[in-house]
């Protein structure tokens, strides 16, 4: 176990840690820090374990306690259903699993590779968690160059309107909190404009999804004061609909962000001004390079149009031979342009995936649950624009079918972002030449009914 | 049917963001907002914003109390 100047929550619990404008007590946190030590302390050996935790400053207490003794926690949201768990368990037998304050051990005891470091989830249930290690230290310095770039300092109060369990979560509250000792600011509802003029804001930060930023956008409010940083994930937003968000956030720098979970997760980040491009992301991080992958797949260019490519300290530890090109870069699937200044404009991602409100999902994911079900001989998920989503899956099935049965069979079995917004079922696909099917005929086939 | 519920489902009727993932007519107090109606929190805070028009004591936080319709009918009920 670290020594107690090391100790991760025992530093992260002297912050000041809030819930919904409530601040905790010392009697509170220290409360939660026992329990904490108390469950972990009782588990032997380093072990790899699932974390799934409701209340949020447990759930931060826990993840930091599980650091401090060697284990490797693997966060997850704290609703999966009993599909999602018993595929996780089925997927990682050597994983334990601390939920409800209780610590069930691992099937098949077997040392992780990797150690130092935490776990997080990039995507899907159905099949291998696609699973990503961030080391501890890398963490730390993604966190400290992500605070810096915003200009977060001590004297923020960063409020929290994302999930925690997610890399991005992570990082913004958990780890920046640890090395800017800011205040942190919990909540278990998203935060609309309409709450935060309730509170007495000041010096606030705030990090918003495009799908936030959509609704925020659309509130009845012309304008919120006390906010001095808003970031906003800038690959996915209109350039007039971040103007509009910085005439709601008077006098906030509002900043248009990039980041993927692989690469630590944050990446770059850029002070919005008039007149930038949509899809405007500035520019990587101090210690993070980018650069651009043409079409020939080995060309690697500092200014152009391609893949985003990435070299940063704090990629995933375990990166696959396929993911990486020439000295360690790691290839993104999303196609950006740099322009000789290093400015990033983010183009578009590649087909095959379903971006709902800034949340990825892969097609294939659901597809390979539905066809779990006896009635599906063969399924396709479209995707369709959305004003408020960007992107929704919509679920094609073969044969004709009860769409009613296969939606209740579907919904204890996918999460709420792959939850198909219609599904509709056909005798037959219609095809190319070559067999392969006409996704626009069949989407039109959707549409006409 | 109790006329609470009948405002609540009346309000995700009208607003053109809600799109519930089943019919009207077949919500009831134990449909749950995210696995039946499909509601993720951004449509639960548009609830909750209309709802507001008729409960104006409603705080927003209390989405994340709320997993069914009877949740929010109970709560609603002690305003």
């Amino acid at each position: 176990m670290n020594s107690s100047s090391e100790k991760l929550a025992t530093n992260f619990i002297k912050c000041e840690l809030s819930l919904s404008g409530q601040l905790y007590s010392t009697e509170t946190k220290n409360n939660y820090y026992l329990d904490a030590v108390s469950l972990i302390s009782s588990i032997e050996g380093q072990k790899t374990i699932f974390l799934q935790e409701k209340e949020p400053l447990f759930f931060s207490i826990l993840f930091f306690t599980l650091l401090d003794f060697g284990h490797i926690p693997i966060c997850v949201s704290s609703d999966l259903n009993q599909f999602q768990y018993e595929q996780f368990l089925k997927n990682m037998p050597t994983a334990g699993w601390i939920k409800n304050k209780e610590f069930t051990p691992p099937t098949i005891i077997e040392q992780n590779k990797y150690s130092n470091c935490y776990g997080c989830l990039t995507s899907g249930t159905t099949s291998s968690p696609k699973l990503c290690y961030l080391g501890i230290s890398n963490a730390k310095e993604n966190a400290s160059a992500h605070a810096k770039s915003l200009g977060i300092d001590k004297h923020h109060l960063i409020l929290q309107s994302l999930p925690l369990n997610h890399s991005f979560g992570l990082v913004v509250y958990l780890w920046t909190t640890l090395v800017t000792s800011n205040k942190l600011d919990f909540n278990l509802a998203f935060l609309g404009l309409r709450s935060l003029n309730k509170r007495n804001l000041s010096n606030c930060v705030i990090h918003l999804s495009p799908a936030q930023s959509r609704f925020v956008i659309k509130e009845k409010i012309d304008e919120i004061e006390g906010m001095d940083i808003v970031s906003i994930g800038g690959g996915l937003i209109q350039s007039d609909e971040v103007e509009k968000l910085c005439k709601k956030f008077k006098n906030s720098n509002v900043f248009t962000t990039y980041g993927l979970t692989e690469a630590g997760p944050r990446v770059t980040s850029g002070l919005w001004k008039s007149g930038k491009n949509t899809g405007h992301i500035g520019k990587p991080f101090t210690g993070i390079s980018a650069k651009v992958l043409l079409s020939d797949n080995k060309t690697l260019l500092n200014t152009g149009q391609g893949h985003l490519c990435i070299q940063s300290p704090s990629l995933k530890l375990n990166l696959l031979q396929s993911e990486v090109i020439q000295d360690n870069w790691l290839k993104t699937r999303d196609i950006v342009n740099i322009n000789p200044q290093g400015d990033i404009d983010y183009i578009s991602r590649e087909d095959d995936l379903i971006n709902i409100g800034g949340i990825s999902i892969y097609p294939k994911d659901i597809e390979a649950v539905a066809r779990l079900n006896p009635m599906v001989d063969d399924c396709i998920v479209l995707k369709k624009r959305s004003d408020m989503y960007e992107e929704i899956p919509i679920l094609v099935v073969k044969p004709t079918l009860d769409v009613k049965l296969l939606e209740d069979y579907l919904k204890e079995r996918l999460n709420i972002y792959q939850m198909p917004k219609q599904i509709y079922s056909f005798d037959e696909f219609p095809q190319h030449s070559l067999n392969k099917i006409d996704r626009k005929a069949l989407l039109a086939m959707c549409e006409s009914l | 049917m109790p006329e609470i519920l009948k405002k609540v489902i009346e309000v995700i009727e009208d607003n053109e963001d809600l799109n519930p993932k089943i019919s009207i007519s077949e919500i009831t107090f134990a449909s749950r907002f995210k696995e039946d109606l499909g509601f993720d929190s951004l449509a639960l805070m548009s609830l909750v914003y209309e709802l507001q028009e008729f409960y104006p004591d409603l705080d927003e936080m209390v989405i994340s109390q709320w997993s069914t319709l009877q949740d929010c009918t109970e709560h609603l009920t002690k305003l």
